[in-house]
C-alpha cells in the first residue's frame, strides 16, 4: 500500500514537472532586451512548423508557443528573453487576454510569410529601413524587380515591400542635387535600358506598368507594405496612367501641361485630389507629404513625436497588430515622404498613427480587392534625417526601436490566421 | 554728291532697320506678356502671342525660338516640326536648326526622320568635328547614350583622327557601364599622353571598385599589352592588381616595371613597402628578397633587408598555429613555431653587415622581443635588449622600450630589483610619452603586489587610474580593486595569491598551480577563492590539462554560485576549452548555451552567441 502511495505520488509529481514548464513566452513589454530579434524568432518557429499565439496588447503584444528546449535555446542564441510559464499561468494569460473588459486578444500565426522586397540592382541593404529590419530579425527574403514583377512572380509572395522607389519615373526627384553625381548618372541609365529591354520607351510607363502590377497583386490577396517615397509616388503613378507628369531631363520631354487636370483619382489606394508638383529641380513629388521634404530642415528633432491610434482588439484585430509597440508614442523620423496630409487621404483608409493636433499621418492602413495595404512614412526611424550616402543604421544599437516593431508587425501580419470580422 | 548722300544714307536706315527687325528682340509689351506667360506655365496664352509675333516678323530669332520652346512644352510636336522645317528652307547651312529638328522628330516618335535631319546636319560639312560634338550633344540630351558612342567612333573615321573624343567616349562609356571600352579609350589617351597616369587612374576609380569594373580593365589592359609592351601600360595594370588587391599579380608586373624602367629595384621596394602595409607578408617578403637580390641601391639595402627580416617575422607570427585562438599571453612557449629561426637569423646578417647603426639597433629589438615574447628566452632576450643599448647609446626612439622589455625580463628572472630601476627609469623621465610611463607605473604596481607591499601597489596604481583614457587604466583599475577588497579582509591570503601569482608570470605553472590550491584550502572564506580557482583553471589549460582545467572551472561554478562574479568566466572558460582545444563542437555549444542561459547579463553573451552560430554553421 506504502509502495503503491509512493508510485502516485511520483507520477503526479512528473506529471506536475512535465505541465509545469508547457509554454514558452516572449514578452514584448519594457522588460524585452531585443524587440526585433523577437519577431524573427517567431517568424523562424513558423518555419519549423509550428505556431504561435500573438497576444494583442498583452505586454505590448508577446508572443506565447509551447516550450521547446531548441526554442529556449535559440531564443537564448538571438538574445530574446522569455519567460516559462507552467499550464495554469497560461491557461490565466489567455483567460486575461480573452476578457471582454480587456482590450486584449489571441491571434494564432500559422505559416511563415514569403516576403519579397521590392528593390533595384546593386541595392544596399542600409537604404531601406525594412531591409535593414528584416535583415537584422534573420527574417527570409527575396529581391524583386521590375521583370520579376512584370512576369507575374510577384503572385508567388505573400508581402511585398516598397521603400524609397519613385514609381513615377522622376528617379527620386534628386536632379537639382545629384544630377552629376556618378549613382545617379548610372541609377538613370541602369533604368532607362531596362526600360527599353521590357518594351517601354520611357522609364515612367515602365513604371506605371510594375505600380499597376502590383496593385492586382494586392486585389489578388497580397499584402503590400511602403515606406518613404514609395508611399506617395506609387499612388501619383497610379491616378496619372496615360498623362506624362515627367519633365524633360527626366523622361526627355516636358510634362502634359494639363497633367494636374488629367489625373484619376478613382485608380489610386489612398490619396485623393492631391496636387502634383510640378517644378521638376524640387525634391517633392506632390503635397501629400506633409512638411514638405524642403523644409524638414526646420524640423526640431526634439518635439518631433507621432502618436499610435489604439484600436479594439477584439473587433479591429488587424489595425491592432499593425500598431503593437511597448509604447504608444514614438520618436519621429524624416524621409522624402515623412507624413501624409490628412486632407488627401480617402475615407476608405485606416489610419494608424499621426502627429497629434497637426494634420499629419505617419502610418495607414486599407484593404484593395482581396488584400491590404498599409504605408509608413519617414525613411530610417533611427536615423533622424538619413542623407544620401550616410552609414548604415546598427540595429543592434537599436534593439528595442519602438519605429522599427512597427515595420516587423506588418511582416507577421499576414502569418495570422483568418479570423471571423467583429465589424 | 548730294544725289549721292540721299540714296546712300537711305539704303543704310533700311540696311539698319532690317537688320534690327531679324536680330534685335523687340520687347514690345506683347512680347513680354508672352514671355511672362511661358515663365507662368501658361503656355496656351503664351503661344498665341509669340505666333502673331513670329508672322509679323519671321526673321525674329527671339521670337521662333519663343514659339519653339512653348511648341515643345505644349507637345505641338507638329507645329514645332513645320516651324523649324521652315526655319531649316531660310537657313540651309545652319546645323544647329538642323540638329534641334532631329530632336523634335525624336521626341514625336518619328525616329527615321529624326535620323534623317541629323545626317543632313552632318553630311554639310561630313569631316568637321565640331559638327559631330553639336550633334552627339542632341543624342546625349534625348538619352540616346548607345548612338552617341556610335557617332564618335564614326567621326573618328570620317575626319581621319582616331584619337579624337578619346575622354568623352571615354566617360560616356564608363556610364553606360561598358568598362572594357572605357578602359579601352582611357588606354588611347595614355598612349597619346604617357604622363597622364594619374589622370587616367582617378578617371578610371569611378568604376575599378566595382568587382566587373575591375575584371573588364584588366582583361583589358593585358589584352593591349598582349599587342604592344609599354611601361605606362604595365604601370596601369600594376595600379589595377593593387586596387583588386592582387597582390601576387601586382608583384609580377611591378618586377617588369623596374625593369624596364631601369630603376634597379627601388619600384620593388617601393612595392614592397606598400604591400608591407597592406599586412601582405608573404608578398611582401618576396618583394622585398627581390629587391635585395637585384639589388637596389647601396642607400636603400640595409631598408630593404630590414623591411624582408620583418616580414619574415610577421609571417613566422601567422604561421604559428594557435594565434587566434588564444592571447599570446597564454602561449605555452614550447609550442611557438621554428619558423623564427627564418626572421632572426636575417636580423642577425643586418646587424654583422651594418653593425652600429639604426639597422642594427631595431634588428636587436626585433631579435629581443621574439626571443621573449615567443621562446621565453629570458638569457638571450636580455643579452638583444642590452645590445639595442650598446648599438645605439643614449636616449634614442628605442630606450624606453628596451627598458620597458628588460624590466619585463627582470621581472620574470625574480630580479625584482633590477626589474624595477629599469620601470623607474620610464616611469621618471619626461621624454617617454605618457603610455610608456604609465606602463612603467603599472609593471612597478605589478612588482609591489607580487613583492607582498600592497599599499605601495595602490598608491601607484591610484595615480594611472587618475587619467581613465590612458591605454592602462583598465588594467590599474582592476588590480586596483582586487587589492583594495582583498586587503581589507584577508592580507595573508593576498600574500600567498601574489606568491603564486608571481611564479605564474616566471611560467613555474606547477608550483603556481600548488601554491593556489594551498589559498582554496588554507582561506576557504577568503574572496579571492574564486580567483585562485580560475588562476588555476587557466593554468591548466595552459598545460594541455584540459579534463583538470574543466573540473576546475566546474568546480567554481558549484561552490561559488553565490559569491563569485568570474563564474560566467568560467562557464565561458569550459566553452571555449571544448571549442579550441577538444574540438568537441557539441560540447562547445552546451557550454556557450549554458552560459546564455544562466548569465544572461554577462559581457560575454555576445560572444558566446557568436562563437554557438559560428559552430552551427550559421550563414547569416
Amino acid at each position: 500500500m506504502r509502495k503503491t502511495a509512493f508510485l502516485v505520488f511520483a507520477i503526479l509529481l512528473a506529471f506536475n514537472k512535465l505541465q509545469a514548464q508547457q509554454k514558452l513566452l516572449i514578452y514584448m513589454d519594457l522588460q524585452q532586451t531585443d524587440h526585433l530579434k523577437a519577431y524573427g524568432v517567431a517568424y523562424w518557429i513558423l518555419t519549423k512548423g509550428l505556431e504561435i499565439d500573438w497576444l494583442l496588447n498583452y505586454r505590448g503584444g508577446s508572443f506565447m508557443m509551447d516550450n521547446l528546449d531548441f526554442l529556449a535555446a535559440e531564443c537564448r542564441v538571438r538574445g530574446v528573453v522569455f519567460s516559462e510559464v507552467s499550464f495554469a499561468e497560461a491557461a490565466q494569460i489567455y483567460s486575461d487576454v480573452q476578457r471582454e473588459d480587456n482590450n486584449m486578444d489571441v491571434i494564432r500565426l500559422e505559416k511563415a510569410p514569403r516576403v519579397a522586397v521590392y528593390v533595384p540592382p546593386g541595392f544596399q541593404p542600409w537604404d531601406d529601413a525594412v531591409t535593414l529590419a528584416i535583415e537584422y530579425a534573420e527574417i527570409e527574403y527575396d529581391k524583386l524587380w521590375n521583370d520579376e514583377v512584370l512576369k507575374g512572380k510577384l503572385f508567388e509572395y505573400d508581402w511585398l515591400h516598397l521603400h524609397h522607389e519613385d514609381f513615377t519615373g522622376q528617379y527620386g526627384k534628386f536632379y537639382a542635387s545629384f544630377a552629376n553625381a556618378s549613382w545617379y548618372i548610372e541609377q538613370q541609365i541602369m533604368f532607362e535600358k531596362k526600360a527599353r529591354e521590357l518594351g517601354f520607351k520611357k522609364v515612367s510607363e515602365m513604371e506605371k506598368a510594375v505600380a499597376r502590377h502590383i496593385k492586382e497583386y494586392i486585389a489578388n490577396g497580397g499584402f503590400m507594405f511602403s515606406m518613404c517615397s514609395a508611399t506617395d509616388t506609387y499612388d501619383i503613378a497610379l491616378a496619372a496612367e496615360g498623362v506624362d507628369i515627367c519633365d524633360v531631363m527626366y523622361d526627355g520631354d516636358p510634362p502634359d501641361p494639363d497633367a494636374q487636370e488629367k489625373l484619376d483619382f478613382s485608380q489610386t489606394l489612398a490619396f485623393t485630389d492631391f496636387t502634383l508638383e510640378r517644378n521638376p529641380l524640387r525634391y517633392e513629388y506632390s503635397d501629400i507629404d506633409q512638411p514638405p521634404s524642403d523644409l524638414l530642415g526646420l524640423q526640431n528633432p526634439e518635439t518631433d513625436y507621432f502618436t499610435l491610434f489604439e484600436f479594439s482588439a477584439k473587433f479591429d484585430p488587424v489595425p491592432t497588430m499593425l500598431t503593437q509597440n511597448h509604447v504608444n508614442v514614438i520618436k519621429g523620423f524624416l524621409g522624402q515622404t515623412t507624413n501624409f496630409k490628412k486632407s488627401v487621404i480617402k475615407k476608405t483608409v485606416v489610419l494608424l498613427a499621426e502627429k497629434e493636433g497637426l494634420d499629419q499621418v505617419r502610418y495607414l492602413h486599407g484593404n484593395f480587392g482581396r488584400g491590404t495595404f498599409t504605408f509608413y512614412g519617414g525613411h530610417d526611424p533611427e536615423d533622424y534625417q538619413h542623407a544620401v550616402g550616410d552609414p548604415p543604421t546598427d540595429l543592434s544599437l537599436h534593439k528595442n526601436s519602438p519605429g522599427y516593431r512597427l515595420i516587423l508587425n506588418n511582416i507577421l501580419f499576414p502569418a495570422a490566421k483568418k479570423k471571423q470580422r467583429k465589424t | 554728291m548730294r544725289l549721292f548722300f540721299v540714296p546712300v544714307s537711305l539704303v543704310v536706315v533700311i540696311i539698319l532697320s532690317s537688320v534690327a527687325s531679324s536680330q534685335e528682340p523687340i520687347r514690345t509689351p506683347k512680347f513680354k506678356l508672352a514671355e511672362s506667360y511661358e515663365k507662368a506655365g501658361k503656355f496656351e496664352e503664351a503661344v498665341r502671342l509669340y505666333e502673331e509675333l513670329y508672322e509679323g516678323q519671321p526673321g525674329n530669332h527671339v521670337y521662333f525660338e519663343g514659339l519653339r520652346r512653348v511648341y515643345l512644352k505644349l507637345k505641338r510636336y507638329n507645329d514645332a516640326i513645320s516651324l523649324l522645317q521652315k526655319r531649316v528652307t531660310t537657313s540651309p547651312g545652319d546645323v544647329n536648326l538642323r540638329g534641334m529638328l532631329g530632336s523634335v522628330y525624336y521626341k514625336a516618335g518619328v525616329e527615321k526622320e529624326a535620323t534623317a535631319a541629323w545626317e543632313s546636319a552632318l553630311a554639310t560639312d561630313p569631316t568637321n568635328p565640331s559638327y559631330y560634338r553639336l550633334i552627339a550633344n542632341i543624342l546625349l540630351e534625348n538619352r540616346l547614350l548607345d548612338r552617341t558612342a556610335e557617332l564618335y567612333r564614326r567621326a573618328r573615321v570620317a575626319c581621319g583622327d582616331p584619337n579624337l573624343f578619346t575622354t568623352d567616349l571615354a566617360h560616356l562609356l564608363a556610364v553606360t557601364m561598358d568598362y572594357d571600352g572605357a578602359t579601352t579609350e582611357y588606354i588611347r589617351w595614355l598612349n597619346q599622353n604617357p604622363t597622364q597616369l594619374g589622370f587616367v587612374q582617378s578617371r578610371m576609380s569611378r568604376f575599378t571598385g566595382k568587382m566587373e569594373g575591375l575584371s573588364a580593365a584588366l582583361a583589358t589592359v593585358r589584352g593591349e599589352l598582349e599587342k604592344h609592351e609599354d611601361v605606362s601600360l604595365y604601370e596601369l595594370m600594376g595600379w589595377l592588381y593593387l586596387e583588386g588587391k592582387q597582390f601576387h599579380e601586382a608583384f609580377e608586373i611591378y618586377k617588369k616595371i623596374d625593369k624596364m624602367s631601369r630603376k634597379n629595384g627601388a619600384r620593388i621596394h617601393a612595392f614592397a613597402d606598400r604591400v608591407f602595409k597592406e599586412g601582405t607578408f608573404e608578398v611582401a617578403a618576396k618583394a622585398y628578397f627581390e629587391a635585395i637580390n637585384t639589388p637596389v641601391a647601396t642607400e636603400r639595402l640595409p631598408q630593404a633587408k630590414f623591411g624582408y627580416a620583418s616580414a619574415l617575422k610577421e609571417l613566422s607570427i601567422l604561421a604559428d598555429t594557435l594565434q587566434g585562438s588564444l592571447s599570446i599571453d597564454e602561449f605555452p612557449a614550447t609550442e611557438s613555431q621554428p619558423q623564427y629561426a627564418g626572421a632572426i637569423a636575417y636580423f642577425r646578417q643586418i646587424i654583422s653587415e651594418y653593425p652600429h647603426s639604426d639597422f642594427s639597433a631595431k634588428s636587436y629589438y626585433q631579435m629581443g622581443t621574439i626571443q621573449f615574447e615567443r621562446f621565453f628566452d629570458l638569457d638571450g632576450s636580455l643579452r638583444s635588449f642590452e645590445q639595442v643599448e650598446q648599438e645605439l647609446p643614449g636616449v634614442n626612439v628605442l630606450s624606453h622600450d628596451v627598458s620597458l622589455k628588460m624590466g619585463e625580463i627582470f621581472t620574470a628572472k625574480g630580479d625584482t630589483a633590477k626589474a624595477a630601476a629599469r620601470f623607474r627609469t620610464v616611469m621618471n623621465n619626461p621624454a617617454a610619452v605618457p603610455d610608456q610611463r604609465d606602463e612603467a607605473s603599472y609593471r612597478l604596481a605589478e612588482l609591489e603586489y607580487f613583492n607582498g607591499r600592497f599599499q605601495g601597489a595602490i598608491q601607484l596604481l591610484e595615480g594611472i587610474t587618475l587619467n581613465l583614457k590612458a591605454d592602462y587604466a583598465n588594467d590599474a583599475l582592476l588590480l586596483l580593486s582586487f587589492l583594495q577588497e582583498n586587503t581589507m579582509t584577508s592580507e595573508p591570503a593576498l600574500a600567498q595569491f601574489a606568491r603564486a601569482h608571481y611564479l605564474a608570470r616566471q611560467r613555474k605553472n606547477t608550483e603556481a598551480i600548488a601554491i593556489f590550491l594551498k589559498v582554496i584550502d588554507q582561506y576557504p572564506q577568503a574572496l579571492l577563492v574564486d580567483d585562485a580557482l580560475m588562476k588555476v583553471g587557466t593554468l591548466q589549460a595552459e598545460a594541455q590539462l584540459n579534463t583538470d582545467a574543466i573540473a576546475t572551472y566546474e568546480r567554481l561554478l558549484e561552490e561559488f554560485t553565490e559569491s563569485s562574479i568570474a563564474l560566467d568566466k568560467a562557464q565561458f572558460s569550459i566553452g571555449e576549452i571544448y571549442h579550441y582545444k577538444l574540438n568537441d563542437k557539441a560540447k562547445a555549444i552546451s557550454a556557450y548555451d549554458k552560459l546564455l542561459a544562466d548569465f544572461p547579463q554577462s559581457i560575454l553573451t555576445a560572444e558566446a552567441r557568436k562563437r554557438i552560430r559560428r559552430l552551427r554553421g550559421d550563414t547569416l
